[in-house]
């Protein structure tokens, strides 16, 4: 049951009924939030459920065992946390990966060694409730935060709304919005609804209609495309992976802010980023923040010498890579990105104080070099090899024909997502003040309006979110 | 301002809009959400689907003039028969569909290129499916020239969502096919409607099966002067649609046999484990194990991709010379 589903809008109208009816009643409330989100994810397979509920536990404990210990005693636990985490995502994540590496390698060095096949499926979550429950061991670690209740711990990991792909809520911001029945108005509703409208809206209608009209075609058989086809959908992707994880984080912030919680941005309008420094601010924040707190910062950070820093910021790009999946081609695709972070600080280094530039110089010209430079790194993200990658740029030099039919309706969406990436921030702002302004019956047709036309208007069938895959 | 805000939006007016929500937009899109009920069962949830999608009916019901028979009335009946079937579906040997052996009466003049249509459903379509994999393999064949064309969630028992015999007029017309390969039937084991949506036979009807295997002749007869490969449909995760599926691959097999220009060939074998179950992994060549299917227990991976797009060829390969 994804947010995109009319089952998961009457689930959701049920959670929310009783979510701020049972609010008057703390202890009820809380249980509640916990059933309703363990409800959620059981849909997807109640296997997932057993490892959620001991991922929690453990970790739980391992917050319980740090504070009041000696230093090395604190380290000894948080190491054991840590790897034991690390372990757990490492088996459903990569043990087929090394399974498979590790038995070709010991057969060309004439060992044929068969290491034991485990049927095993990755939990969809399961990445991101790993980072959230390594942040609050860390935090407990750090002093940041305090133990938590087991039950506070138990929502915190599984919050339905940011359970399947984040934001990446941090314990301590989570958990104190538990306290006393949480909040007791809803705090913004115009701006809750659009974003829900808004991310329903990036997925689909422009992303979906991306991924079936064109992107799916052009970029999983690029031979037989012509030049601009093929550059056009390299564009296209970067439209549709943007919308499609946006469009699902929207969704997530908006949800949870209709049952009462703030939770972390996780995009700030990217694709206006003037370097790849300011791109990973602006792209799911709360993976950057969470890879920059307990990757880059423990590993030294900018403490050690540009050199090291420039080390560092390849080894965290690389492990972003890697942690999208056991393949060579994310492993690239974060090699781009740590490339294109090292040659932004070298170049800042070189010139410590910039000449005010124009509007051009300053922000249009770099914004849009990095904006390409975003664009083809994500054709090693998106192609199923490096190979594949490198067979999409090859074509688009070596086609036949410079140009073919691509239909009106994809050139629309193409121009609707433009639009949309451009203004972002100020659609969010008017729909948000002028939904505040209308009187309650006006706001309900408006609503209940769009989301109808909506739905409406989106394709029959729905590709499946991106990021449910990492 | 602010406070007027703040007293307006209240949790029990949020709560309102939602129930709105739901009423309203699940009743001006009840025909969608059939489709997606009876496409998707297998994902979502019972409780909330059955809700939404008994709703859905009654909508479409209260807003078609003519007598609508229900499709959500029959798919619930239908769940709770198949409910009682065992959770794994047992599968002999003989109910296994065989690939059809190449009838050498249909083989094709010769040519210095064939042009070679390769047509389905999401099979076909979607990255990473056979369609993709199998038209990067035949590429590399310097007498074939491809024309890959297909669309997702479509099948040949709803033209009112996508009509495939027309989109095999206007492809024969427009690209003339010497070999038509098929991959079909992903979306069809559900109810025949007509063109404009209306409910012929329901999955279960006893005259289900004779529709739509005359539905296949017609797709069929659109392509009389081409070699038609039909790939048959894999053994799926879910056992019930899995039945379905089996039942579907029948018919192919049957209309096979009837036509000199058809070849059907089996995946069922290559794609299952040596019980004819489903398996996600399958070994390679070596006896390694390598996932074969993509999480949704119905579509493959490239691996699983792979293995049918190397039987397609070695088909194709008995019938014309290929000329790297």
């Amino acid at each position: 049951m994804t947010f995109i589903t009319f089952e998961f809008f009457l689930f959701f109208t049920l959670v929310l009924f009783l979510n701020w009816y049972l609010k008057k009643w703390p202890l009820a409330w809380r249980l509640f939030l916990l059933a309703s989100s363990y409800y959620f994810y059981s849909f997807l397979d109640l296997k997932f459920l057993l490892i959620i509920f001991s991922v929690s536990i453990f970790n739980f404990l391992i917050g319980l065992s740090i504070p009041n210990k000696k230093t090395y005693l604190k380290k000894l636990i948080l190491t054991l946390g840590i790897i034991v985490n690390l372990s757990v995502l490492g088996v459903f994540k990569y043990y087929d990966f090394f399974r498979v590496s590790v038995q070709s390698i010991l057969s060309h060095v004439g060992l044929p060694a068969s290491i034991p096949f485990l049927d095993i499926a990755l939990p969809i979550g399961l990445s991101f409730y790993i980072f959230r429950v390594i942040s609050y061991i860390m935090d407990i670690y750090r002093g940041k935060t305090v133990p938590a209740s087991l039950l506070d711990f138990l929502i915190y990991v599984s919050f339905f709304p940011q359970l399947l792909s984040g934001p990446i809520a941090r314990a301590g911001d989570f958990i104190s919005q538990l306290k006393g029945g949480g909040t007791k108005g809803v705090e913004n509703l115009p701006h809750s609804i659009t974003l829900i409208m808004l991310g329903l809206f990036k997925k689909l209608i422009i992303s979906s209609y991306l991924v079936l009209n064109l992107t799916d075609d052009f970029l999983a058989v690029s031979q037989g495309h012509s030049s601009l086809g093929i550059l056009l959908a390299i564009f296209a992707y970067s439209m549709v992976i943007y919308f499609d994880f946006s469009g699902y984080s929207d969704m997530a912030v908006g949800f949870a802010g209709l049952m009462g919680f703030k939770s972390p941005i996780n995009f700030n309008t990217p694709y206006l980023a003037t370097n790849i420094q300011d791109f990973w601010r602006r792209w799911h924040i709360s993976l950057s923040d969470w890879v920059r707190d307990y990757i880059y910062i423990p590993l030294g950070g900018n403490r050690v010498g540009k050199i090291r820093q420039y080390a560092n910021l390849m080894i965290t790009m690389l492990l972003v890579g890697l942690w999208h999946g056991p393949a060579a081609h994310y492993v690239v695709w974060g090699g781009i990105q740590g490339a294109g972070l090292v040659g932004t600080l070298f170049f800042q280094s070189k010139n410590k104080e910039p000449k005010k530039k124009n509007l051009f110089l300053g922000k249009i010209l770099p914004g849009f070099l990095t904006f390409c430079f975003v664009t083809f790194s994500w054709v090693f993200f998106r192609s199923e090899s490096i190979k594949d990658a490198l067979l999409v740029f090859k074509n688009i030099f070596v086609s036949k024909e410079l140009t073919e039919y691509i239909s009106p309706y994809v050139l629309l969406f193409i121009a609707l997502g433009i639009v949309v990436f451009l203004l972002e921030k100020q659609i969010v702002s008017f729909l948000t003040r002028s939904q505040a302004k209308l009187p309650l019956i006006f706001f309900f047709i408006f609503v209940i309006l769009s989301m109808t036309v909506i739905f409406y208007a989106g394709p029959n069938i729905m590709p499946p979110f991106i990021y449910f895959s990492f | 301002m602010e406070n007027n805000t703040k007293n307006k939006f209240t949790p029990k007016v949020t709560v309102l809009l939602f129930i709105l929500i739901v009423l309203i937009s699940v009743f001006f899109n009840s025909k969608k959400i059939l489709n997606w009920g009876v496409r998707d069962g297998a994902r979502q949830n019972n409780v909330f689907q059955n809700a939404v999608l008994s709703y859905a009916g009654t909508s479409e019901k209260l807003k078609s003039s003519s007598v609508l028979e229900v499709i959500t009335l029959e798919e619930e009946n239908l769940s709770s028969q198949e409910k009682n079937l065992p959770a794994v579906v047992q599968v002999s040997q003989e109910q296994i569909p065989k690939t059809a052996p190449t009838d050498p009466v249909a083989e094709l003049p010769q040519k210095t290129k064939y042009k070679t249509l390769i047509v389905g459903d999401s099979f076909v379509y979607v990255g990473g499916g056979v369609g993709e994999i199998l038209e990067k393999a035949l590429l590399k064949y310097k007498n074939l020239e491809i024309l890959r064309s297909g669309a997702v969630s479509s099948g040949l028992s709803r033209p009112d969502y996508f009509d495939w015999q027309s989109k095999a007029v206007s492809l024969k017309e427009s690209f003339h096919p010497d070999i038509v390969i098929v991959m079909i039937g992903t979306n069809d084991a559900q109810s025949i409607t007509d063109t404009s949506g209306k409910v012929l036979f329901y999955y279960k009807h006893p005259e289900w099966n004779n529709a739509y295997a005359s539905r296949v002749r017609e797709f069929i007869d659109h392509f009389q002067e081409s070699r038609i490969f039909w790939i048959g449909l894999p053994v799926m995760k879910e056992p019930n649609y899995s039945s379905r599926i089996l039942n579907l691959d029948s018919i192919y097999q049957n209309v096979a046999e009837n036509f000199l220009n058809m070849s059907f060939i089996s995946t069922w074998n290559l794609l299952s484990d040596s019980n004819g179950q489903y398996s996600g992994y399958l070994p390679d060549e070596n006896g390694k194990m390598i996932n074969a299917r993509q999480k949704d227990g119905i579509h493959l991976t490239t691996f699983g991709g792979n293995i049918v797009s190397k039987e397609v060829i070695k088909q194709l390969g008995a019938t014309i010379k290929l000329t790297e």
